[in-house]
């Protein structure tokens, strides 16, 4: 009988309903601090002090390129070509540290002036051209690819410059200089996102275009910011990794536009753009980290565990979004 | 003359081939509320939309402050200190009340820090002056409408706005709500600043307005002091006299069997207690202003949007469709009033913008049929006169009126039991309409129920054999045609009495 069944249906849903309200407090925060706490009860080798520093070092990366690209997700916006453009800027830095051999903290400055020039070409295809973010990002991401493997012809640079190889391996007050470079980064996005006009009119302009544009926002040039600031960011999460590798391989990071989204994600961005904070983005990046420090002190096999991040990935905003629209999508008003 | 705020001169626009605006000229007078009122495409919204500078005049001259303005962007406009409080809101839903208050007009610190608690102050007051009750810390989303609506009022007046135009302001507002808002209408006008009030609702045009000016068929027909003129003759003066007839439909006085039936139908905030009977060969007329909930009714019946209470019954069996596909099979058809955004597949032929809803019967096992596909299609064609190349063109090709009628044949190619037509003539020219009209009276003729949703008249008056008023969501009479004026009809649905 349809009678039955829609009461039925009622019950289930109302039942789901109550469920989804109380799953509203399990935001990337408390999940990170849940894993945690098991796997410090689970897992002697997660207890050790080294370990901690070690996900604070690995997650460094991630998270720094994801600081970029939840500026482009605000916007609606996505920028696929962080991957190729970090792998590109370790070329570059590698590449003039120890080839060209000048000081390396020019090196370092050039290198993220380069991703900020790629990142400008991707923000002004955006603006001045009309392409869409997902298609001139796309083509981004073959061109500096292509870039990278055409200078170092697929062989890697490897650099054992003190500055260079210091970035991730040295420790400032028992912190990896990586990991404080980030922390810095993450305050000053945040400042930036949080505190200033300029962070306001970003959301302004991510959650609905045309209001901001009539508000006088200069909503071109923001747009064309965060791909500059994307790209970046992208530069000085290439120098990290390298750092790490005391080498730049030109084949690093691939998929890492995926992962940098994933957290961004993660952290309960919309993108759909205008929803998103970026302290929940590092939260998101560095669940990541923890996640496969766990898997491996576990000794989950590599394939296993990529099938997991899926899983876990897809639950979490599965839960968020359905938690946060409420019950039923507004009626269209005319 | 120092008072006039704002003088049209001689304006005229074209889209295309229609006159939407003709030799336009009038006054407004600073500090008044200035009522514009007109029927459906009369040229309000085109008017208003020139002087915020959205579109631009192809003649004539707008005066702010007696010297010559260029209104060419809403920036330009801006400057002059027009602002526009639109029906489709403009704020930013994910930004708390104090955000969209200030958006743009930040407190900083020294820039770029923002001065959180110096904007939330500034809103405070803002919204204090017009002592309405709404917390700066809200995110705007989850606000009522009607708050909302309050929000842009201060969101212009932040923005020292002198001329604010109002169009439909208390579409969405509840009776405290446009107390309020009248209220704040009558300060601001003693501060000197002008307002343009756009509204269908009579009473609201004589109880807040001071003068007003009639537009019909893009022409200016009157401006008046509001206590100069009753409200029979403002409805007298929208209506005018009707154009050439082009409805040429004998009333089915006999009524078959009972097809469709509606009982107490009721949704929250857009439609109560809709009762109707429809029959066989019957054009039901469903009459109302923009905005009175009139496709809501259609949608519930199609299954778009399922009523909260209420009962359907069709074919004499309570039902109750999950869905456009389930209405479909059981021989319900809807053609939804906006054919760009809802009906049409504008790069797509006409041939398969025909054949949508039918696929199942042009194919077999997935495979679809050309000769079946062709024939439907080029019957259509016929039937309803669309003029195009071949049935290969591509429906952005055609002309609004051809569109339509694609859409029409559509509907009709999936044989309904009953028809649902919203709006099936807006903004096309009058052959077209002319063509479509004598497609639902021979629909009619062959015994199917249709219900005609429309704000238009004329049309209304001419094609049904009974109409429903809706105003504000509910019945608010059963008039025949025959028994009715137009401005009879306008008045009802302006929330008049019947007299």
């Amino acid at each position: 009988m349809p009678g039955g069944l829609s009461q039925e249906r009622g019950i289930v849903s109302k039942g789901l309903f109550a469920l989804r309200k109380r799953i509203t407090h399990l935001n990337i925060g408390t999940l990170l601090i849940g894993l945690i706490v098991v796997m410090l009860i689970i897992s002697p080798d997660f207890r050790r002090g080294g370990n901690f520093i070690n996900i604070l070092r690995q997650s460094s990366v991630l998270a720094v390129v994801s600081i970029g690209q939840t500026f482009t997700i605000l916007l609606g916006g996505i920028d696929l070509s962080v991957g190729s453009v970090a792998a590109f800027a370790g070329v570059v830095m590698a590449g003039l540290t120890c080839q060209v051999e000048i000081n390396p903290l020019v090196a370092m400055a050039i290198t993220l002036l380069v991703g900020i020039f790629l990142g400008s070409i991707n923000g002004s295809l955006i603006v001045f051209g009309g392409v869409p973010p997902f298609v001139s990002t796309l083509s981004m991401l073959a061109m500096a690819r292509g870039l990278t493997l055409l200078f170092t012809q697929g062989a890697p640079i490897t650099c054992q410059d003190p500055f260079f190889t210091a970035l991730a391996g040295k420790e400032f007050l028992f912190v990896p200089i990586s990991v404080w470079i980030t922390l810095v980064l993450a305050i000053a996005a945040i400042i930036l996102l949080q505190r200033t006009r300029y962070g306001l009119h970003l959301y302004a302009t991510g959650d609905n275009y045309g209001s901001a544009f009539l508000a006088g926002i200069r909503v071109r040039a923001i747009t064309f910011s965060a791909y500059a600031i994307s790209g970046g960011c992208a530069a000085l999460g290439g120098i990290l990794l390298s750092s790490r590798l005391w080498s730049a391989q030109p084949t690093v990071a691939v998929g890492l536009e995926l992962a940098t989204i994933a957290a961004v994600v993660l952290g309960g961005a919309s993108l759909f753009g205008g929803i998103g904070r970026l302290h929940r983005t590092i939260l998101g990046a560095l669940l990541f980290g923890v996640l496969s420090n766990s898997m491996n002190l576990l000794t989950i096999p590599a394939y296993v565990q990529r099938v997991l991040r899926g899983i876990i990935l897809i639950a979490v905003v599965a839960v968020d979004i359905n938690t946060r629209r409420g019950s039923r999508p507004k009626r269209r008003k005319k | 003359m120092s008072q006039e705020h704002i003088s049209f001169q001689d304006i005229s626009k074209r889209f295309r081939a229609t006159h939407a605006l003709r030799k336009i000229s009038f006054g407004i007078r600073r500090g008044a509320v200035h009522a514009v009122v007109g029927e459906n495409g009369a040229g309000k919204s085109t008017l208003m939309n020139i002087l915020c500078g959205k579109v631009r005049t192809d003649e004539g001259n707008i005066l702010i402050d007696g010297k010559s303005a260029y209104l060419d962007t809403p920036a330009h406009s801006f400057r002059y200190g027009i602002a526009m409080i639109h029906q489709e809101l403009s704020l930013v839903p994910n930004l708390t009340v104090a955000q969209n208050v200030l958006l743009g007009e930040e407190p900083c610190y020294r820039l770029p820090f923002v001065n959180w608690a110096e904007m939330k102050e500034q809103a405070r007051i803002a919204i204090n002056d017009l002592d309405l009750h709404i917390s700066v810390d809200d995110i705007v989303a989850t606000l009522p409408i009607g708050q909302q609506q309050m929000l842009e009022v201060i969101k212009a007046l932040t923005r020292h706005a002198r001329i604010l135009i109002m169009d439909e302001p208390t579409s969405a507002l509840s009776e405290l709500e446009c107390g309020v808002l009248f209220r704040v209408i009558k300060s601001l006008t003693t501060q000197g600043v002008t307002i343009i009030f756009i509204s269908h609702h009579l009473d609201e045009i004589f109880t807040v307005c001071d003068w007003v000016t009639v537009l019909r068929d893009g022409q200016h027909i009157a401006t008046e002091r509001i206590r100069n003129i009753d409200q029979q003759q403002l409805v007298k003066m929208m209506v005018g006299k009707s154009v050439a007839n082009i409805y040429t439909r004998q009333r089915n006085q006999s009524t078959g069997h009972c097809l469709l039936e509606v009982n107490r139908l009721t949704s929250a905030g857009a439609y109560r207690d809709i009762s109707f009977k429809l029959h066989r060969g019957e054009i039901l007329g469903i009459f109302g202003l923009l905005g009175a909930g009139k496709s809501e009714i259609a949608h519930a019946i199609y299954g778009l949007h399922p009523a909260d209470e209420g009962t359907i019954a069709y074919k004499g069996v309570p039902r109750v469709f999950r869905g456009p596909k389930e209405a479909l099979r059981a021989g319900i058809t809807y053609i939804p009033e906006d054919r760009k955004s809802e009906g049409l597949f504008l790069s797509q032929s006409l041939e398969n913008n025909i054949i949508a809803s039918i696929l199942k019967r042009c194919s077999r096992f997935t495979w679809l049929l050309q000769k079946q596909r062709n024939a439907i299609a080029q019957r259509q064609k016929k039937l309803l006169s669309i003029k195009a190349s071949s049935l290969q063109a591509l429906l952005q090709e055609l002309s609004g009126g051809n569109q339509q009628k694609a859409l029409m044949g559509r509907g009709i190619a999936t044989t309904p039991t009953v028809l649902i037509l919203d709006e099936p003539t807006r903004g096309i020219d009058i052959q077209s309409r002319a063509q479509i009209y004598d497609s639902v009276d021979q629909l009619a003729a062959q015994g199917i129920a249709c219900i005609l949703i429309s704000s238009d008249i004329s049309e209304v008056l001419g094609l049904s054999d009974r109409i429903l008023v809706i105003y504000q969501g509910s019945i608010k009479h059963q008039v025949l045609p025959d028994q009715a004026t137009s401005e009879q009809l306008l008045h009802l649905a302006m929330g008049g009495m019947p007299q």
